[in-house]
């Protein structure tokens, strides 16, 4: 067992790293837009689209196409070949960004992969935030910590691209100091508790809606909103993403090349034995069985457990004492809906309101039984699905 | 490089049963420290008794129902342990045998197991054994056989059958102090009181319950001492007295057979409260703890499903609300 676990997302400045370039890259592709595989042996750029919308983050030589499970979805995957010349050529400095917004930021931001039309015209309200999503994860925070000073600059940027007068800023209570400045700028800065799980999307922006009377919010987060601004000047996405590794020996963050496999940052963070590999953080991630599994837009952290510190799964009887309910951040009756899921009554479930789960994992956590609690939810989630498909057919 | 798959979480806090159970013996530890001192091997007989029985019976009855016995988790030692407190020390050893088998038989494993009974299971046994041999269980009478240093005179007997005024003579700092014949247990209030903060701060059991009884129990018996001074006891006397302080703290809280919403334990306490005052004032009972308790764990599924709603996240992440 982990010593102490805490769900207190404040950590200390871990500055973030550059790693190796790896022999290959995996890149997941969107296959909905009737796309024409290039060759195999075909010899790509750095910039260069694979198929529309996906945009080579490294020189190389596709090798094959083949699927592979990202987060437990089937996804068809690109293999890359890199080739180690002129690598840093067209690498944008987030630092440098002065320029104006000229007038075709359109077409730079569809030319980057981002369509964004329907948000510029609508009149949403737009929440970024800089609250971690997962424990163990100081990506954002970090973001936050290396690029405070240039934050008002991309806030201008970002009002004038998206046409907005305002827009919120969800921050960790603790780095509340570095960007309470931004105010004076029509930024709403909003302190946020650090604690798990206040920083899931659908927890923060409801307690926005609750105290800040905002509508329809866009959630963004820092990361990726940095992205659009660099984006709408230079014309070319980030290829690079920040994530966190932990294990045993502690946390350290990294800047990986977008499709880099858990492999190689495994060896270059020096992990040699693992019980576990977890994308995405130990309550809400997904543990993998193929380590080439790459590092895509939503990876935030790669979690590494030893094989003593696993949590074995049990079916014990539910013994009723209620933890489930208290810790529910939703208020479910987790304790009812999973007994009526385990006996398949699952229009119970849908009474009782089960598809307002989050999965943040928290009645498990603190089930004394160490009963499955979100796999059962997400069982009754999966059948009522189907129930649905089968009344309207 | 083998690698474990499973789905989240991937943490677990390290609470278990054995730990909660664990936590529950602790409670009850200075009511039995003070009945070994009171009654000495006589207590300790009932409950060494009650614990191998009501071990004995759960393994026996697991086999028969072939519902596998997990790794052993503490919840029969502190069945039998609670069930002992509510005994007197003279209890002959067939009335204990037969009390606590029919508690983990009917109480419990008839339904299902730990989780699943209906009522406290406790309360299952001790109900049947009251209203079967109640000159066993007559506090007045099993007392008459030792010298505590007070009178052995039950104070319920008092009240019922002397009314309130002849209550004066017991002093609620004795009373609190647990100089008052009744289970061996049960009439440590000061000690049970003790354990219940324990159990509070250590968050095994849920503080609404425990207060709203007590305040069920204040309420109504301060509306009854209002009408008539005379034949009504205090409050104060009430809450001090009889079964009232085991039941506020480890019977009324057992898991199963409460309710978890936040209305739901607040209605269940009152009513506790409030039952008991009524049936120690109109019925021939002398402590009804037992029996209000009884009535009360029938409504949990209905406050359960009444008052127990999910709250609704207002986002547009999710399309459709509940009802």
């Amino acid at each position: 067992m982990m010593k102490e676990i805490k769900f207190r997302q404040e950590y200390d400045d871990i500055k973030i790293a550059e790693i190796s370039l790896p022999e290959h890259i995996f890149l997941p592709l969107n296959r909905n837009a009737g796309a024409v595989n290039l060759e195999v042996g075909h010899q790509i750029n750095k910039f260069d689209e694979v198929v529309p919308g996906v945009i080579s983050p490294v020189t190389g030589e596709i090798k094959e196409y083949l699927k592979m499970y990202i987060d437990g979805i089937e996804t068809d995957v690109v293999k890359i070949a890199t080739v180690e010349n002129g690598r840093d050529e067209g690498d944008h400095d987030r630092n440098n960004i002065t320029d104006e917004p000229d007038k075709n930021f359109h077409e730079k931001l569809k030319k980057s992969g981002y369509f964004l039309e329907n948000v510029i015209d609508s009149d949403c309200d737009i929440v970024v935030s800089a609250v971690e999503t997962d424990p163990l994860c100081s990506v954002s925070q970090q973001i936050l910590r290396e690029n405070r000073k240039d934050l008002n600059q991309n806030f201008d940027l970002f009002k004038k691209i998206f046409n907005r007068k305002k827009i919120n800023f969800a921050v960790p209570e603790h780095l509340f100091d570095m960007v309470w400045k931004l105010q004076s700028q029509g930024v709403n800065v909003w302190k946020v508790e650090p604690n798990y799980p206040n920083g899931i999307p659908e927890i923060l922006i409801n307690s926005a809606i609750e105290n800040k009377a905002l509508k329809s919010p866009l959630y963004l987060k820092l990361e990726e909103f940095l992205n659009i601004c660099d984006a709408a000047v230079t014309g070319r996405p980030n290829l690079k993403k920040v994530i966190t590794v932990t294990d045993i020996n502690g946390m350290r963050n990294i800047n990986v090349i977008k499709g880099t496999p858990l492999s190689h940052i495994l060896k270059d963070s020096d992990i040699r034995s693992a019980g576990k590999v977890v994308t995405g953080g130990p309550l809400r991630g997904y543990a993998n069985f193929d380590l080439n599994i790459p590092v895509t837009d939503i990876t935030d952290s790669v979690y590494v457990q030893y094989e003593k510190d696993v949590v074995r799964a049990v079916n014990n009887q539910c013994i009723n004492c209620g933890r489930c309910n208290g810790h529910c951040p939703v208020n479910l009756s987790v304790n009812l809906l999973t007994r009526y899921s385990e006996f398949s009554q699952f229009e119970n479930c849908r009474d009782l309101g089960v598809e307002n789960c989050i999965e943040c994992g928290l009645c498990s956590f603190y089930c004394p039984t160490g009963r499955s609690l979100v796999q059962l939810i997400r069982l009754a989630k999966s059948e009522i699905k189907n129930l649905e498909g089968e009344i309207e057919q | 490089m083998k690698l474990i798959v499973s789905s989240p979480p991937h943490w677990h806090s390290g609470s278990s049963e054995k730990k909660i159970n664990l936590d529950f013996i602790i409670g009850l530890m200075p009511a039995l420290i003070h009945s070994l001192y009171f009654f000495g091997m006589h207590a300790a007989r009932v409950i060494a008794l009650c614990v191998a029985i009501a071990i004995l019976s759960e393994v026996i009855l697991r086999k028969i129902f072939k519902n596998d016995i997990g790794p052993f988790n503490g919840s029969a030692v502190y069945l039998g342990i609670l069930f002992s407190m509510l005994l007197p020390p003279t209890s002959p050893y067939w009335l204990v045998i037969f009390g606590v088998f029919l508690s983990v038989f009917i109480g419990r494993e008839i339904f299902g197991g730990i989780g699943s009974n209906p009522f406290s299971p406790v309360l299952v046994g001790m109900a049947i054994l009251e209203l079967s041999w109640p000159s066993h269980l007559n506090v007045n009478l099993t007392s008459v056989n030792y010298n505590l240093g007070f009178d052995c005179h039950s104070p319920l007997t008092a009240l019922k059958s002397a009314g309130a005024d002849y209550t004066s003579k017991f002093s609620l700092f004795e009373l609190s102090l647990g100089n008052q014949v009744g289970g061996i247990g049960s009439v440590a209030i000061i000690f049970l009181f003790i354990g219940g903060i324990y159990l509070l701060i250590r968050k095994v059991i849920r503080w609404e319950i425990p207060l709203y009884f007590a305040l069920g129990v204040i309420g109504m018996a301060a509306i009854f001492r209002a009408i008539d001074p005379h034949s009504f006891a205090c409050p104060w006397f009430h809450l001090l007295t009889g079964n009232i302080m085991i039941g506020m703290f480890f019977l009324s809280t057992d898991y199963s057979s409460s309710p978890f919403s936040n209305p739901g334990k607040i209605i269940f306490g009152l009513g506790c409260g409030v039952l008991t005052v009524l049936f120690r004032i109109l019925s021939v009972h002398e402590d009804g703890v037992i029996y209000a308790i009884l009535i009360m764990n029938l409504f949990t599924p209905m406050l359960d499903k009444l008052v127990g709603g999910p709250k609704m996240l207002k986002t547009a992440y999710f399309g459709r609300g509940v009802k």
